[in-house]
């Protein structure tokens, strides 16, 4: 499926409009201090649009340090756009209240803090935050909200670690379970940062399964990855992010993993010779290059 | 007055004067004291939430100097004694909204209070209100009123009567509900302030209710009974040992601790000399001291770790 058919087929969910983004810390600094002038570009992020297409997986790729995060932040309302705006469904996400956002879109940093005293079914209840008053207890669900958490108990294989401390679990079955309250969050939008870091590849794939899952369920998602071909394998769309300069954006391509992947673009993002081969079952596997001798 | 007097004054027996002593003298002490150990032990739990720092306690905000500076000030001036409590509340309260406003961080996403920050200018603030009294109290003050502050900062209930326990229970009761009510908050809040945010919980929000309370009940407090030490570090403490999960049943379990600990000490200071009254906060830090150290002993790692 190419950009324009998705496009022409599917609704908006997220728009981005020329977003602009700066890294929290030089923020402050450069005002004080009038840095502009040193680094070419203060901005993590800059001059970025797009739109993000309901039922689809977008993949954000890109060297360390290009922004990936920060365009995730950006999106998920945990930083504020120095210049350009992002639209949820139409509507300016800086224009929700913290409590309507989060009804609608789940965020998952790249590493969560969890006190040590914390139970699996504490955590999961503790995304339902977004749909309780303040002052009920997160346990508290009404009989529609019940039978979603045993929806999502069972579809994450939770049903035997609920009672565990979050601390003795396993990295793939904290992964679950942190899913699983983003899941409570009964969100439309799931932007996560690096789900797979730090997990071994069975719990990868497991993890990429229950995505795929999730999105024939009618859940958007987007997630930064660093692997090519786990892009290639569960992504409909790929952005491609480079680090910003004067003279050029963040956006480095976007498009369809297939195509961007492979591209010269691509290898001039990583900096590496990639190269990819068709295999029979029309998937597209990527490899590195073998580096000749003396070149 | 022995039990068995009181007892059969419970039921309408009994001579008239000692009605009016219970009425009057012990009966106020006794919910003074409950009060006190309440919202200590409750302040303390919420700002140890907090700052993820079982170390903390309720005078970590400044409330304790800026309330002593308060009297200072009013003892030297020369105000009426019985306008001590409210001294203290205003002094306390005003000094603790000085270090939340000198933590905030500035506009924008990350818009909140920042912990670290907070504790720095409760210390430093803190220092500088104590210096203030060591300075000022020697120049102008004579020794009388510096043996008046003395006694005041030592803390104590005695002579408390229900015209000073009423308006401190009327702003305490209201910040234990909220506080009470404040848990799912805190467990947000412990996920960490980005999360907490993408749960849809309005972070700076949160942050500033749950230390308004705790400032209210250390406030109030403090203007009821001067410095009591401890409880507001031991009472949480006890609390999450027999409470070992929930927010919310551990506040109230650290309400109940301090409530007690209070109780005992301040009976303790009315009876271990007979004839003469102990000042029960030295009383308190002197029986309450042991037992912290007892119980960091046995669990050192953890309360650093958390």
């Amino acid at each position: 499926m190419t950009d324009a058919q998705i496009k022409s087929q599917e609704k908006v969910k997220l728009q981005l409009f020329s977003l602009d983004l700066s890294y929290q810390k030089v923020r402050q600094g450069t005002a004080k201090q009038g840095m502009e002038s040193k680094s070419a570009l203060p901005l993590a992020v800059h001059d970025v649009s797009f739109s993000l297409f309901e039922g689809e997986i977008l993949a954000i790729m890109g060297a360390n340090g290009c922004g990936k995060s920060t365009l995730l932040k950006g999106m998920a309302r945990a930083l504020k756009p120095n210049s350009g705006k992002v639209e949820f469904e139409g509507e300016n996400i800086w224009a929700l209240s913290p409590k309507q956002f989060a009804s609608k879109v789940a965020y998952l940093p790249q590493s969560l803090q969890i006190p040590d005293d914390m139970k699996v079914i504490e955590l999961i209840n503790l995304g339902r935050n977004p749909h309780q008053k303040w002052w009920q207890p997160s346990s508290h669900m009404d009989g529609k909200e019940r039978a979603h958490l045993a929806e999502v108990i069972e579809k994450l294989d939770l049903g035997d670690l609920k009672e565990r401390n979050l601390a003795h679990l396993s990295g793939g079955e904290r992964q679950r379970a942190i899913i699983a309250m983003a899941l409570c969050q009964r969100p439309s939008l799931l932007l996560m940062d690096e789900p797979l870091s730090g997990l071994d590849f069975r719990h990868q794939l497991e993890i990429l399964a229950y995505l795929k899952d999730l999105r024939r369920d009618g859940l958007t998602i987007v997630l930064v990855l660093h692997d090519l071909n786990f892009a290639a394998h569960i992504a409909n769309r790929v952005a491609l992010l480079q680090k910003p300069t004067e003279a050029s954006n963040s956006l480095a391509a976007l498009g369809v993993p297939s195509e961007v992947l492979g591209s010269n673009v691509s290898k001039s993002v990583f900096q590496v010779d990639i190269d990819c081969i068709e295999t029979g079952d029309g998937r597209t596997v990527f490899y590195l290059k073998q580096e000749k001798e003396n070149s | 007055m022995s039990p068995l007097q009181a007892w059969s004054l419970l039921y309408g027996h009994g001579d008239e004067a000692n009605l009016q002593v219970i009425r009057e003298i012990r009966l106020p002490r006794l919910l003074s004291a409950a009060l006190i150990g309440l919202a200590l032990s409750t302040a303390g739990y919420l700002l140890q939430k907090l700052s993820r720092n079982q170390l903390a306690d309720p005078y970590l905000t400044g409330v304790s100097s800026g309330a002593a500076l308060g009297v200072a000030a009013a003892i030297l001036i020369g105000l009426d004694l019985s306008l001590v409590p409210l001294i203290a509340l205003m002094g306390g309260a005003a000094t603790s909204l000085l270090v939340i406003v000198l933590s905030s961080r500035g506009g924008g996403s990350t818009a909140s209070v920042s912990i670290p920050r907070l504790l720095l200018s409760g210390i430093a603030l803190s220092s500088i209100a104590s210096a203030a009294i060591n300075l000022v109290m020697p120049v102008f003050g004579t020794q009388t009123m510096a043996q008046g502050l003395s006694l005041w900062l030592l803390g104590g209930l005695s002579g408390r009567n229900w015209s000073e326990l009423l308006p401190a229970a009327c702003y305490t009761l209201p910040a234990l509900a909220v506080a009470l009510m404040s848990s799912k908050q805190l467990r947000l809040l412990s996920l960490g302030e980005e999360t907490a945010a993408s749960l849809g919980l309005d972070v700076r929000k949160s942050q500033l209710v749950i230390l308004s309370s705790a400032i209210t009940l250390t406030a109030g407090a403090v203007s009821l009974s001067g410095l009591v030490g401890f409880v507001g570090l031991i009472g949480p403490h006890l609390a999450r040992r027999f409470v070992p999960q929930g927010e919310r049943l551990q506040l109230a379990a650290s309400a109940l601790c301090g409530c007690i600990l209070t109780l005992a000490a301040d009976l303790g200071a009315r009876i271990i000399l007979p004839g003469q009254e102990l000042p029960l906060g030295s009383l308190m830090a002197v029986a309450g001291g042991p037992i912290f150290i007892y119980l960091l002993s046995k669990s050192l790692d953890q309360v650093v770790e958390r």
